[in-house]
């Protein structure tokens, strides 16, 4: 029976992208890459992307060899992490985005981890790995870029997972460029939430607290104390970084609501129309 | 699989004191540390120890150092382990100090056994026992918040992806008539000298005051908790005022609800809140709070830049 060696595992979804618009979309979900080495084979390698938890998305297997494939960071991409892998002999380019945690505070730069990938898969396929950042030009995205622009725009924001319309920097859209909601609090703070419990009438009040733990009490002065705890804040903190590491439409799905795009602002629209829906009612 | 599933949990003296009970040891209580002159330590009558947390910097441990010949026995006298497990280091910091106090003070089945178990064995195998211990990593997980939706079917974590260690947790204990430091981190145990229990605070705390002042960069990212006697039984003892204790009792309650607080993914609340506050916007208001919340982003980014 043949056995397979495990080379590297990394959490990242796939993305399309336009040769048109030098634009990469995510696609919506989970999902992992899993590259394994079958024993019998010195050469071959199986590189796979699969779906992740309850993610949607068919598996995709694809055979890179030296030579032919090369693995590179795209750094124009300033709204998220992602990777692209090149096969020189058919043309065809797979784009993937990071969905590993990031710490860093500028998010299109590339994690301890996701080095580790780039310098892993570049030395399987025999690419200088020196320095991956400088060496991993952008090919497709140079016209675009602006001659003068700056090296790195610093407001352009994170969000791997709000990579909907990932604008590789145009040359007059760069100063305007669009710039995602990243925190569910910058919209909806929680005062704001405060003063929308002040606003109900008891029945509904009654309704939110049961959404309490059991020792809290449950008064409608309780329920805004809880609203204003530190640490219903970091429970606001978890929810934004499950969403903009890809999980809009698993949260969507299990809120009973529907998906309506990655990151804040998806779980956002998605919370209105949700809410518009039970208006209706 | 020793390392699975070790979250981090909070520096707060009512998560510590908690998570100490609910391994059976009782009478024991954490304090905030305001201030570590030797005076304001002395209040903390008896101090059993002192867990110091700070920014971890990887170049402080590079660094090697010579060890004497009482630091490299040490481990055998009394209990000091490895840290093989990132998450672990708060609950590895309290074991520190609970399984070197003195004989008479009873720390419960749980890490009675654990000591007793761990007794003959080198530090290294004991960090391992200790992540492999399922109840002491229950205790220690249940002050912390499930990631709501990670996907169950993970099991193929990468290895040291949240692994960063950004602050780290030391503990020092007055042990056999000596004062240790107790770093998970360091191969052996430090020694500062002789220290009775009663000289301890004023040792303590010409330590920490030392520490402190070489942070690289004057970095004064750090904390320190006391650990003492369970306040109530102190003022029990000692014939405390109805007042002292319906203060400790608040205190208690408190912790009571931040605890469950903590353990809330809310997401089911922020998902109705959240529904309720931009449900009854109007296109044009909705559209504008989008707005300020990308301003937000904007801001966010140039501060940081």
């Amino acid at each position: 029976m043949a056995t397979t060696t495990d080379i590297l595992f990394f959490k990242a979804g796939q993305a399309d992208f336009d040769e048109e618009t030098s634009i990469v979309t995510p696609r919506r979900g989970q999902g992992r890459i899993v590259v394994t080495q079958p024993s019998d084979s010195e050469e071959l390698i199986s590189f796979v992307w699969e779906p992740r938890g309850t993610a949607g998305g068919e598996k995709v297997e694809v055979y890179p060899f030296a030579g032919d494939a090369t693995f590179q960071h795209v750094p124009a991409c300033k709204t998220g992490r992602v990777f692209k892998l090149q096969f020189e002999s058919s043309g065809e380019k797979l784009f993937y985005w990071a969905q590993n945690p990031t710490d860093s505070e500028n998010v299109w730069e590339l994690s301890k981890e996701d080095k580790r990938v780039l310098n892993t898969m570049q030395a399987i396929l025999e690419e200088q790995a020196d320095d991956a950042e400088e060496n991993a030009e952008d090919v497709d995205m140079q016209d675009a870029e602006p001659k003068s622009a700056p090296a790195v725009n610093p407001t352009v924001p994170d969000l791997a997972s709000m990579m909907r319309n990932i604008q590789v920097p145009q040359s007059q859209s760069q100063s305007h460029q669009a710039v995602p909601v990243m925190n569910i609090g910058s919209v909806v703070s929680q005062n704001m939430m405060a003063e929308h419990i002040r606003s109900l009438d008891d029945q509904e009040v009654d309704r939110l607290c049961l959404l309490l733990p059991d020792v809290i009490p449950k008064t409608r002065e309780s329920l805004i104390g809880v609203v204003q705890s530190p640490q219903f804040a970091q429970g606001m903190n978890t929810f934004d970084s499950a969403l903009r590491e890809g999980a809009a439409s698993i949260i969507a799905r299990e809120l009973g609501q529907e998906y309506l795009g990655e990151g804040v602002e998806g779980y956002l629209e998605s919370a209105r129309k949700a809410a518009k829906k039970e208006e209706d009612k | 699989m020793s390392s699975i599933g070790w979250n981090t949990i909070e520096s707060d003296c009512g998560v510590f004191t908690t998570l100490v009970e609910e391994l059976g040891v009782s009478g024991i209580e954490f304090f905030d540390v305001l201030s570590i002159d030797p005076d304001s330590l002395a209040q903390f009558n008896p101090l059993y120890g002192i867990i110091f947390l700070y920014k971890y910097r990887k170049s402080e441990y590079a660094v090697s150092r010579e060890y004497s010949e009482t630091e490299k026995n040490a481990s055998g006298q009394f209990f000091f382990a490895h840290q093989k497990i990132q998450n672990a280091c708060a609950t590895q910091a309290i074991l520190s100090v609970l399984c070197n106090l003195p004989e008479d003070i009873e720390i419960g089945p749980i890490l009675s056994n654990f000591k007793e178990f761990s007794r003959d064995i080198d530090p290294e195998t004991r960090g391992e026992i200790l992540g492999m211990s399922d109840e002491i990593r229950q205790a220690h997980n249940s002050f912390s918040r499930p990631n709501p939706f990670e996907s169950g079917d993970d099991d193929r974590e990468t290895p040291d992806e949240e692994n960063d260690g950004l602050y780290h947790f030391v503990a020092y204990v007055p042990i056999n008539g000596q004062l240790w430091e107790l770093d998970g981190l360091k191969q052996y145990p430090v020694n500062y000298g002789g220290c009775t229990n009663e000289e301890f605070p004023e040792k303590v705390s010409s330590v920490l005051m030392e520490r402190v002042q070489k942070a690289p960069g004057g970095d004064l990212r750090f904390s320190v908790l006391a650990v003492s006697r369970d306040r109530r039984e102190v003022l029990k003892e000692n014939g405390g005022s109805t007042t002292e204790l319906v203060v400790e009792d608040l205190k208690r309650k408190e912790w009571t609800r931040d605890n469950a607080l903590r353990r809330e993914t809310f997401v089911g609340l922020i998902n109705e809140l959240v529904k309720g506050v931009v449900g009854g916007m109007g296109d044009e208001q909705y559209k504008k709070a989008l707005e300020q919340g990308r301003e937000k982003t904007k801001e966010m980014y140039a501060k940081r830049a």
